[in-house]
């Protein structure tokens, strides 16, 4: 198959996406969500640690008794 | 600083809005999906903007970080690739145009059937990137880049065949 023959429908087919277009605060609020998302699972993952850190602490601080 | 960093990145997303969102409609299943698709391009461009030091064209940039972003998303998805919901885009696309309605249907049919990397390279070829330039931005020799396009022509006769006979 010539694939040059599909040249000029992928120029239109970039016009016509070009159409959907996008202002300054929708560009700008596709890098916002996913950075609170990032510090969200972030805070998470050190509360899940702290957790699990104290659980340690608290069964294992009795020490070692022979 | 970082306003202004902001404002560039914006103005040049919006120079080439064309190409982002036809890519991301290219690899999405549906409007949603397509949504998804253009925030996590937008993310890497926007992390990788910094480092971009208009050494290539805007263009050539942008068409190497969304596609690698588009694949790298498709191979965490392992997605098996469908034809039909490309159907909400054809509609709107019918709705703009009617010129060359079976042309368009054809190269997003077409386009649909082939794997990630695949469209990738087919792609890059009408936007007229020669084999070396096309293994630059995806990371592959220039041979293996020639042979999948041989591989992909063979495979888009068969399949634009199909859905001509289909269409009849």
């Amino acid at each position: 198959m010539n694939l040059d023959k599909l040249k000029p429908t992928w120029e239109q087919f970039k016009v016509i996406h070009a159409m959907d277009e996008m202002d300054e605060s929708d560009i700008l609020s596709c890098l916002e969500p996913k950075k609170q998302e990032t510090h969200f699972r972030i805070s998470k993952r050190i509360a899940q640690n702290a957790l699990v850190f104290s659980f340690l602490i608290m069964t294992l601080s009795g020490g070692c008794s022979i | 600083m970082e306003s202004d960093s902001k404002k560039s990145f914006v103005s040049l997303i919006q120079q080439n809005q064309g190409i982002v969102n036809s890519l991301c409609r290219l690899y999405a299943t549906s409007n949603e999906e397509m949504k998804d698709y253009r925030q996590d391009v937008m993310l890497s461009l926007w992390k990788g903007f910094p480092k971009y030091r208009e050494e290539s064209k805007v263009s050539t940039w942008i068409y190497r970080v969304a596609l690698n972003t588009l694949i790298s998303i498709y191979r965490k998805k392992k997605q098996v690739l469908i034809t039909e919901p490309f159907s909400e885009s054809i509609e709107s696309i019918h709705f703009q145009n009617s010129g060359s309605d079976d042309d368009l249907l054809v190269l997003q049919q077409a386009i649909g059937f082939l794997k990630p990397l695949e469209k990738a390279l087919v792609i890059l070829y009408l936007e007229g990137y020669d084999n070396k330039e096309i293994g630059k931005i995806l990371s592959i020799s220039e041979s293996n880049v020639s042979t999948k396009l041989n591989r992909i022509k063979t495979q888009l006769k068969k399949t634009v065949k199909t859905l001509q006979n289909e269409s009849r």
